[in-house]
């Protein structure tokens, strides 16, 4: 229980030393403010920068096995006999897919229920797409529409048409790619697979999604068309799948991989680099909220420090009088809780104005010439606790020592002193 | 034996007080004397007599070398500082040369410190009491002001009050007067004599002023550390 003896004199001497107490929670405020405005901003960054690459592409792609070449000679039946030649592989199929997919799909879906929130048939495959003389190679995704609109959001980003209800015989094309074909909604376009299978569809959808790769390359068609079109019969190539937290995806591949008979890539594979660039700058964030905290707890030590060896004589005298030793130490100690969450509040409060500010603002992206956020912001219940929690637990620490420093004051050395 | 513990309400028995160093200090040596309620003891001596180290003694804020001390039946001689704390609290009551108010309180907050110390249930207890002394010494119409708003006199009476806060059986005074001038000082003397009269509270007062010092029940000289004379007040100032 705080005293209120301890409480009255701690807040009686903050309010008494106005100046002093304020540049005190001004110093805690500003660190605050720093480490909640940095956290925010590198938060927001890396969270743009992370569904720049997810948003667009499955977050785990779950494929037919590449058979790896066998190499004859670490065969148990080599070692046994030195003549032995071996049998020849069966050379396989040279398009991978999966055939009876259905109690697989439910299979996966079982083994890893809350984490996935999508995962779906697909069929992926090179094509080259027509218009009259103008031939572009492009990649083709065959999918259910309303289930592959959970991988990526298309049916959000038409700028003509639809996606959703895609008949046999059509096709959905970016915008990009429907600007170098010169087509338009109606228009039919021909497809030619590397089978050397030909269609034509009609076009019913373009969507802009800012994601090059999708805008430029990619021909949406029904599942089915696109099974005829590389020969496939009822097979797939494989599933998508979305999770639920992207930087879970190669834990849960990890899982996967041990349960199942396939290969599964992750994005965080293919994005290796990306990846270890935020964790270089997680660190350098962390140094400078370290750094900040320090400086702050310095400031709040040093200013601590000063009113002690200022209320010297007092201290002596309290103690004179029967001030035990904790009650010192506590009028001390409350004062560096107070400064420092009274800081923290301030410091919180300017943030937020500050972050609701910036995040208002906007600019032209060059390469789309869609608005984004200048600063993408993302103030998180976590950035505040850390924030705050380590403002309060510096505050508390740095007048540990001042505080210890008091309670230690000799009445018999102050009366001594008269 | 012993002397009459019953009777005195502060008995001090061949206390030495040594203080340790390169070159140990002896600045008591052998002092016995008893106090009975109610008296106004004055401790008279020159500078490095050991007046400071016997009040500190007296007060449970250093402990001796040598000897024993009771204060009101309770062996005091060798006290755990918890302990020594809480008899601070209950016991005594301090006045210094200068007052040492807190100068982000009120005279009366200040008064009533010692209260707070024991908890707020105090407060509410003493602070009628203290409003009425406040009266006494003609401070109710500054109940409010800071100690830098009193002149040094007021100051002064304030830190006097502050040691009547908790009611305490003794009261040690370390040069109260030293710092004012003597008008000042008579005035403030007359007023701790006064009071504590009334009140019927023991008093320990180190002066170097003979004239004050006669004013006292009794007076003690203390040279290089010994007790050197003890008696009535009326007895030094025939023999001064
Ligand atoms: N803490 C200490 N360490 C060493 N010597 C001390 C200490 N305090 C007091 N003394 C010595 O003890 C003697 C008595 O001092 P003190 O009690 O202050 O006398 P007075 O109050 O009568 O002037 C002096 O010689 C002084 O120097
Ligand atoms: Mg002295």
């Amino acid at each position: 229980m705080a005293s209120p003896f301890a409480l009255s004199v701690a807040l009686r001497q903050l309010t008494h030393n106005r100046g002093q107490t304020l540049l005190t929670i001004g110093v805690v405020a500003t660190s605050v403010t720093l480490i909640l405005f940095v956290s925010s901003l590198i938060n927001g960054l890396q969270i743009r920068l992370v569904s720049t690459i997810t948003d667009s592409i499955p977050h785990l792609r779950i494929m037919p096995v590449e058979r790896a070449p066998e190499v004859l000679w670490d065969r148990p039946e080599a070692q046994a006999s030195p003549v032995f030649v071996g049998t020849v592989p069966k050379l396989e199929q040279r398009q991978r897919k999966i055939e009876g997919w259905k109690p697989w799909l439910e299979r996966i879906g079982a083994l890893e229920p809350l984490e996935l929130t999508a995962l779906l048939p697909s069929v992926d495959g090179p094509v080259v797409v027509s218009r009259e003389s103008k031939r572009i190679s492009a990649r083709l995704i065959g999918a259910l529409p309303e289930q592959y609109n959970r991988i990526v959001d298309l049916q959000g980003n038409m700028a003509a048409g639809r996606f959703f209800g895609l008949n046999g015989g059509e096709a959905v094309i970016g915008v990009q790619l429907a600007r170098e074909l010169g087509v338009h909604l109606g228009d039919r376009i021909s497809l030619l697979s590397a089978e050397g299978i030909v269609a034509s569809a009609t076009i019913a959808g373009i969507y802009d999604t800012g994601f090059g790769a999708l805008d430029q390359t990619t021909v949406f068609v029904p599942l089915r068309d696109a099974q005829s079109l590389l020969q496939l019969g009822n097979a797939i190539t494989g599933f998508a799948v979305k999770v639920r937290d992207v930087f879970t995806a190669e834990k849960i591949a990890g899982n996967l991989r041990q349960q199942l008979p396939f290969k599964i890539e992750s994005w965080m594979e293919d994005n290796e680099r990306t990846l270890s660039g935020l964790k270089a700058q997680d660190g350098s964030s962390q140094m400078i909220i370290a750094f900040t905290t320090v400086s702050a707890g310095l400031a709040i030590a040093a200013l601590m420090v000063i009113s002690v060896s200022r209320k010297y004589r007092e201290i002596g005298i309290l103690k004179a009088m029967g001030a035990s030793n904790g009650q010192i130490l506590r009028i001390f100690a409350l004062q560096g809780l107070i400064l420092s969450v009274m800081g923290a509040l301030i410091g919180t409060f300017v943030s937020l104005a500050l972050l609701g500010w910036l995040s208002g603002l906007q600019t032209v992206a060059a390469s789309t010439g869609r608005p984004t956020d200048l600063f993408p912001i993302a103030f998180t219940i976590g950035n505040f606790l850390v924030g705050n929690g380590l403002a309060v637990a510096t505050g508390l620490v740095a007048s540990i020592y001042p505080a210890s420093q008091a309670s230690k004051v000799d009445p018999i050395e102050v009366i001594r002193g008269q | 034996m012993k002397p009459a513990l019953s009777s005195s309400t502060l008995a001090v028995e061949r206390v030495g007080k040594v203080y340790p160093g390169e070159v140990p200090t002896r600045a008591l040596n052998g002092v016995s004397f008893a106090v009975a309620p109610g008296e106004f003891v004055a401790i008279v001596g020159a500078s490095g007599s050991g007046k400071t180290s016997l009040l500190n003694l007296l007060g449970l804020l250093d402990s001796a070398t040598e000897g024993t001390i009771h204060l009101n039946g309770v062996d005091v001689t060798n006290l755990t500082p918890g302990e020594a704390v809480r008899l601070r609290r209950d016991m005594l009551g301090f006045i210094f040369q200068f007052h040492y108010l807190l100068p982000e309180f009120s005279a009366l907050e200040n008064a009533l410190m010692p209260c707070r110390l024991a908890g707020e249930g105090q407060v509410a207890r003493q602070e009628p009491g203290m409003l009425a002394l406040f009266d006494r010494v003609g401070l109710a119409g500054k109940l409010n002001k800071r100690p830098h708003q009193l002149s040094g006199g007021e100051q002064q009476r304030v830190a006097i009050l502050r040691a009547l806060a908790n009611d305490p059986l003794f009261i040690l005074a370390d040069e109260p007067t030293g710092n004012l001038d003597s008008a000042n000082a008579n005035e403030i003397f007359t007023l701790l004599r006064n009071i504590t009269r009334e009140m019927e509270r023991t008093v320990i007062m180190v002066t170097h002023d003979h004239e004050l010092a006669a004013k006292a029940d009794r007076v003690i000289t203390l040279r290089d550390g010994r007790i050197e004379s003890d008696r009535p007040a009326s007895a030094l100032a025939h023999c001064s």
